[in-house]
């Protein structure tokens, strides 16, 4: 049987080949390469180039992404329905345990405030929140990285980071006016500086392009215990401290694997944390703005960028 | 008048013979680069902008530019966050190999055409697996890049029948 290709070409009169196709792409090839090459010692030009690409394709991702949206609320709510009673009785049993823990919660907090008082604790500041959609992922297994709908009109800023529910997600790599690029925790390039457990031992969270990551400690695995959460230690000054990202799931040695919080392949809508140490959060730019609290914790705001 | 009017339809359908081939390319990265909050596809999205390269540069390369790939390529880069010109080098390669092949292609039957397409793409895979370790200085996990090949192979039929839909009831009437 004949391709298509050759009847539709003879029929419509056209060539079966375009003359030297090779050789164009060659040359192409060549220069793509050489971008590539480019950008790893020229990150802030080829950088440019990316955030223009991607907040000029920004609100078609954001108009195709929507009826996928609304394909998957349909399929969540139909397996919602399927499973309403065991939700049910299971939210019961979680609303009830957290009202003991509320309770206990607004003891310690009293207790905090007042030994923070006899102190004289300056406190950290809290983190701002801009609320962004999840518009793009990578495509492929080369990297993992996911882009939102936010970016430094947003007051998105390059180093903040990125939290889903449960956990960190990454950090903001590369902003546009619109749009941004998150690496995610679980990247080869990503490092986190964390503590580990109780005793708050130092390391750096490192990935590797699957869906776990693992630990590099300063100062060795003596004490680390598998279930041990991982959290931010803010070293650095890029990433608040105490934000969750995993827990321990194995140690092999010298080789600590951690089971991040959030499942990256699930991801809708992200927070990204404009924070800096100083106190003033990091916010500029239409809509939101900065304030200075002094002699208390300064509240989180929150800025939404999903609507858009 | 009546010969202006046929001229511009002419025009009118030769242009749109070319936009149908790229349009469909570029829906097919967006396609490849949204979310869909499902674990396994979002683990495992074959690269069908691959498949589309491969069909549009055997039956109807003079449809299909080939700065188009490379266009796509930078778009898929900069929204993906793969280094910039990545892409663009795995899908000009499938458009060179192709190119390079095209007289032992055009006229092989699905069955032939879709083992070309496992052994080109797993050697433009392989290629690309080699130029990110390279520019890293790091080895990737091996089992993600090829659990994404096979997919892409496996879904292979089914997007070729999708685009020969295409060329035979909407690029030939117009």
């Amino acid at each position: 049987m004949p391709s298509l290709g050759k009847k539709y070409a003879l029929q419509m009169g056209l060539p079966l080949q375009a003359e030297n196709p090779q050789l164009g792409a060659i040359a192409l090839i060549v220069l793509s390469l050489s971008i590539m090459s480019f950008g790893r010692f020229e990150a802030d030009m080829v950088e440019r180039l990316r955030v223009g690409i991607s907040d000029s394709v920004t609100p078609t991702l954001v108009a195709l992404s929507a009826p996928v949206e609304a394909l998957r609320d349909i399929g969540v709510t139909f397996v919602g329905l399927t499973s309403l009673r065991q939700d049910n009785v299971r939210l019961r049993e979680s609303v009830m345990r957290l009202q003991r823990w509320q309770t206990v919660a607004h003891s310690l907090s009293q207790e905090n405030e007042s030994l923070r008082e006899l102190l004289h604790y300056r406190d950290i500041p809290w983190p701002s929140y801009i609320s962004a959609k999840v518009i793009a992922a990578s495509g492929n297994s080369f990297v993992r990285a996911v882009l939102i709908s936010a970016g430094y009109s947003d007051a998105v800023k390059a180093g903040q980071a990125v939290m889903a529910g449960p956990g960190l997600v990454g950090r903001v790599v590369e902003t546009g006016a619109r749009s941004s690029n998150v690496l995610l925790l679980t990247d080869l390039n990503s490092r986190i500086p964390v503590i580990v457990g109780e005793q708050a031992k130092r390391g750096i969270l490192a990935g590797d392009n699957t869906d776990i990551t693992h630990l590099d400690l300063l100062s060795g695995t003596m004490g680390v215990e598998v279930g041990m959460r991982v959290t931010t230690s803010g070293h650095g000054g890029k990433l608040p401290p105490g934000v969750p990202i995993g827990r321990v799931s194995a140690i092999n040695g010298e080789r600590i694997t951690v089971q991040p919080f959030v499942d990256f392949s699930r991801l809708e809508h992200v927070v990204v944390a404009a924070w800096s140490l100083e106190g003033v959060p990091n916010v500029t730019g239409s809509g939101v703005s900065s304030k200075k609290v002094e002699g208390e914790r300064a509240k989180p705001k929150k800025v939404s960028a999903v609507e858009r | 008048m009546k010969f202006g009017s046929a001229q511009l339809r002419q025009r009118i359908e030769r242009g749109l013979q070319i936009t149908i081939p790229s349009a469909i390319t570029f829906v097919l990265v967006l396609l490849t680069v949204i979310p869909y909050g499902v674990p396994e596809l979002n683990r495992t999205m074959p690269l069908l902008p691959l498949i589309a390269i491969f069909f549009w540069s055997i039956h109807c390369p003079t449809l299909y530019p080939i700065i188009f790939s490379f266009f796509l390529g930078l778009l898929q880069d900069a929204v993906g966050g793969t280094p910039i010109g990545f892409s663009s080098a795995i899908y000009l390669a499938m458009h060179a190999l192709v190119g390079y092949q095209h007289t032992f292609f055009y006229d092989k039957n699905f069955l032939v055409l879709w083992c070309a397409f496992s052994v080109l793409s797993g050697l433009i895979v392989f290629l690309g697996y080699i130029v990110l370790v390279v520019f890293h200085l790091a080895f990737l996990p091996v089992t993600p890049i090829v659990m994404q090949l096979f997919v892409t192979i496996a879904i292979y039929p089914l997007v070729t029948r999708f685009l020969q839909g295409v060329m035979r009831h909407i690029m030939r009437r117009v």
